[in-house]
């Protein structure tokens, strides 16, 4: 049907309001309780409008459109109604909108400037409520309520959780919590939606939670923004939730292809920024990926792309989890790639670095398997030719992903003592089946994740005590929380705080000499400086020393490219090499990072590959049709103190014994049951904006 | 009873405007907040009203009062609103002038609004005891022992808090006709 609004034709559709179709053909009303994604009141007032063949000023909000309709928005009485609504909201408004966290963002100051209103004339009320911080995440600023009751309809209707409503308070009416509970006893769902729908400053994310250097859709669904992949984490954990393992495994693995591996090792930074760590402990995000990775029929494969055959020839050196990801993606864009990989096998750290107790080789072998489904073939145990020669025999691009698979030593007394290993090479010989000979007493040095795999590598391989020594104390420690208590379970005696002298021994280990660290810091020049306990040195027995403080790449100075910081290569924001043709990622880039970092960093080098081989550099898959979540979340009893589900975990005299895996992946209730924790933070994002006048047409 | 009822039966010894503002202070508006015209107009009735009754009026209020008035009826949300808005507009056009007094700040007709009222001590009643004196926290009242106290008009600020106070009944409201007091301390008539 056709409306007119001030003489100009619109197109509007049956059982729109005034307000709705004059938006939607960008022709501005002032409005400020209506919402697009709530029942319209028609508290506010400001909307009205005069209809021709009718007297006085009806809410455009309101008022359903019927075909011819003539509508006037700034009629003599209609903009008598709005001025007038609108100086008695701000009367009663705090007027120092400059000090507002809602300053150049906020509705109602949009409106009123816009109108060029002021609330000269009334009387002023003060409706003085303090600030509300209480809260986890939510901030409440109730001083500057208008009582638009969007909120309120938010939490009632749109997401059924019914916590916000009017309430009384001796400073008047205005919109909060009944029975001055907080949101947690009130069964708030922390979902947001009441924060997304304020006009104004009254009800705002906590400002800790929103970081400048994001943007707003990154602070408000901070687990996927953090994640190096992206992957849609909110999405899967909606699937977990229903039951929908198979949804949940396509919607991983639009961004990574090892869904398992990662569920099983990855080092989740997502989970750090995961906001239900406000209220008590984050969702289990990587935990629940194994899960339903572990529950895959593999439904996903049939949406796969596979583009045409380009032609192109591209060679990866390195079988590792960057080598492999681009190697995948590469092979669906349709290029025919060739990976060659210098171990009897493919995985990189994940099959020589990672210990098989915490990733067990066939999850690894089985998911290389299904990629290798992509169409793309696999050297192993034979070195590649230098990327140079291989260009000239015919790859048109070649990507080095060779890792850094070689443990570093530091230079301290005795490092080269018969007893003294390295990280990589323990761990490695340990995998293979071959350990390296481990006697009564071992110690450890280094803090971090792959020091733990050592020592309770260690530990499996039979030692009765192994000592971690470290220059951190617990607290800066880089290890997990996990893994320090896992080790502990295990026996593993650890000295933070500590520095080594020298490994002491004649012709083999014998010890090693620590003393206490008083105080560590870095000095004006960014120096370090450390501060020795005195009188506290002492020396550790030992049969064997394992280094483990760090590993660095092999072998590149073969490459013909160029390299820094000693073994690494070189490569710019595109991954482009000092060679043309050439590129490089992972840990051999980047220093050691983690497996999703890998993994990220490939699907990276697979669209810049691309692009150089011509393509549109665009690797995206949708392995899943998108579903509009719904926004109603209804009410879940005592929401707030969900307790984070753990799978079941090996008692640690039992799984000292063997490489078996300590964690068994969540149970398919488990999931379900953490997965029901899950803020689903990202539902905000399918609210729609409200545009301020300035971006309609017909406002300016 | 219907708000119109109450302002049309209004008895001598009430006054218009402060009855008013009771009414608009107990008016179901107060505790709805669901729209602009019904939550923020009572407020400003109650606010413009109280006003009225305590002497500090502007001359523009009665109105913006009416002008408000007319919008709320037309475009509250629910009834509740609409009522107490053409109450308001039939009590002004119907007590006209007692509005207009309260905006002069000529008088309270009906000796209701204390701001308007004068406090006065009896001399035939006053035992000199300094009741009054004590409880006055404006020090607007001189006197000593067995002496008629006086209030100083120009201090008091018409809390009543000596009338309270006063266990004679010597002390006195007063409107428009003020009792014959004298100026400065005479000794007392009444000796016990």
């Amino acid at each position: 049907m056709k409306i007119t609004i001030d003489g100009k034709v619109i197109e509007a559709k049956e059982g729109q309001s005034i307000l709705e179709a004059a938006l939607e053909a960008d022709i501005f009303i002032p409005h400020l309780c209506s919402h697009p994604d709530l029942e319209a009141k028609g508290g506010c007032r400001l909307c009205s409008v005069e209809i021709a063949g009718q007297t006085g000023a009806v809410p455009a909000c309101e008022t359903k459109v019927r075909d011819g309709m003539e509508i006037t928005v700034e009629g003599e009485t209609a903009s008598k109604v709005r001025k007038m609504a609108m100086e008695l909201m701000l009367a009663s408004h705090p007027a120092d909108c400059t000090g507002c966290p809602k300053y150049g963002k906020c509705e109602l100051q949009s409106m009123y400037q816009y109108m060029g209103v002021s609330p000269q004339g009334w009387r002023k009320k003060s409706r003085s409520v303090p600030n509300d911080d209480s809260n986890p995440l939510i901030s409440h600023l109730f001083t500057r309520c208008v009582r638009c009751g969007r909120c309120i309809r938010a939490c009632q209707e749109l997401r059924g959780v019914k916590v916000l409503d009017y309430i009384k308070t001796p400073a008047g009416i205005r919109a909060g919590i009944p029975e001055g509970k907080s949101l947690a006893e009130a069964g708030c769902r922390f979902c947001g939606a009441c924060i997304e729908v304020c006009p104004t400053g009254s009800i705002m994310d906590q400002v800790k939670i929103m970081k400048e250097e994001r943007s707003y859709a990154e602070n408000i669904v901070p687990c996927k923004s953090t994640c190096p992949a992206q992957i849609d984490i909110p999405r899967y954990i909606r699937y977990i939730k229903e039951g929908a393992f198979d949804k949940a495994t396509a919607v991983v693995r639009e961004k990574v292809p090892f869904p398992e591996t990662l569920g099983s090792v990855c080092t989740h930074a997502c989970e750090q920024q995961c906001k239900r760590g406000e209220l008590n402990a984050p969702v289990s995000i990587c935990k629940l990926k194994r899960a339903a990775a572990a529950g895959d029929s593999g439904a996903w494969k049939g949406h796969v792309r596979k583009d045409a055959a380009t032609g192109k020839k591209a060679a990866v050196i390195g079988a590792g989890a960057a080598g492999l990801t681009a190697a995948y993606y590469l092979a669906k864009k349709g290029h025919d790639v060739t990976v060659f990989e210098k171990n009897e096998k493919a995985g990189g750290q994940c099959r020589y670095g990672i210990p098989a107790y915490r990733l067990p080789e066939e999850v690894l072998d089985r998911e290389i398997q299904t990629m290798l489904e992509a169409g793309f073939a696999l050297q192993t145990g034979s070195a590649a030719a230098a990327p140079k020669a291989l260009l000239e025999q015919g790859y048109h691009v070649v990507l080095v992903a060779v890792g850094t698979h070689k443990g570093t030593k530091l230079p301290l007394e005795g490092n080269d003592l018969p007893g003294v290993y390295v990280n990589a090479d323990f761990l490695k010989n340990a995998r293979m089946g071959t350990p390296l000979p481990v006697g009564e007493t071992v110690i450890v040095l280094g803090g971090g994740n792959v020091a733990y795999d050592c020592a309770r590598t260690a530990v499996r391989l039979g030692a009765k005590k192994v000592h971690m020594i470290c220059l951190e104390s617990e607290a800066q420690m880089t290890a997990t929380p996990d893994e320090i208590e896992e080790g502990r379970q295990e026996g593993i005696l650890l000295h933070p705080s500590h520095t080594f002298h020298r490994i002491v021994g004649a012709s083999h280990v014998q010890g090693v000499e620590i003393q206490k660290i008083e105080k560590f810091y870095f000095d004006e020049n960014r120096k370090p400086v450390m501060e020795l306990a005195e009188g506290s040195s002492q020396v550790i027995a030992a049969d064997q020393v394992i280094f483990a403080v760090g590993q660095k790449p092999e072998g590149t100075d073969a490459l013909g490219l160029a390299l820094v910081h000693g073994a690494y290569i070189q490569a710019d924001e595109n991954l482009k090499t000092s060679m043309d043709g050439v590129f490089a990622a992972g840990d051999a880039v980047t220093g050691t990072k983690s497996v999703i970092e890998a993994v990220a960093g490939g699907r990276k080098a697979a669209e810049q590959i691309d692009l150089y081989l011509g393509g549109d550099g665009d690797i995206s898959e949708v392995l899943l049709e998108q579903e509009v979540p719904s926004a109603y979340i209804g009410q879940s009893e005592s929401f707030a103190s969900l307790k984070r589900v753990e799978p079941a975990v090996r008692e640690a005299s039992d799984r000292t014994s063997d490489f078996c895996l300590v964690e068994q992946p969540m149970t398919c209730e488990q999931a379900q049951c953490e997965a029901q924790r899950c803020l689903q933070c990202d539902l905000r994002l399918h609210l729609h904006r409200t545009k301020l006048w300035n971006e309609y047409q017909g406002g300016v | 009873m219907r708000i119109v009822e109450k302002i049309r039966q209004l008895k001598e010894s009430e006054c218009i405007v402060d009855t008013l503002r009771s009414i608009v202070s107990e008016n179901e508006c107060v505790q709805c907040g669901k729209c602009v015209f019904g939550y923020e107009g009572v407020t400003q009735l109650q606010m413009i009203l109280t006003d009225l009754t305590e002497k500090k009026a502007r001359s523009t209020d009665l109105a913006q009062m009416q002008e408000l008035c007319k919008m709320m009826s037309s475009q509250s949300l629910c009834e509740t609103g609409e009522e107490i808005a053409q109450a308001v507009l039939e009590a002004a056009d119907t007590y006209r002038a007692d509005f207009e007094d309260h905006i002069a700040k000529k008088g309270c007709r009906a000796g209701v609004c204390r701001k308007f009222m004068t406090y006065h001590i009896l001399a035939d009643r006053c035992t000199g005891c300094g009741e009054c004196m004590d409880a006055c926290e404006e020090e607007a009242i001189t006197g000593k022992a067995k002496f008629v106290h006086i209030i100083e008009q120009k201090e008091c600020i018409q809390c009543g808090a000596c009338m309270d106070a006063c266990e004679e009944e010597a002390i006195v409201r007063a409107g428009t006709v003020k009792p014959r007091c004298p100026k400065r301390p005479v000794p007392c008539k009444r000796r016990d």
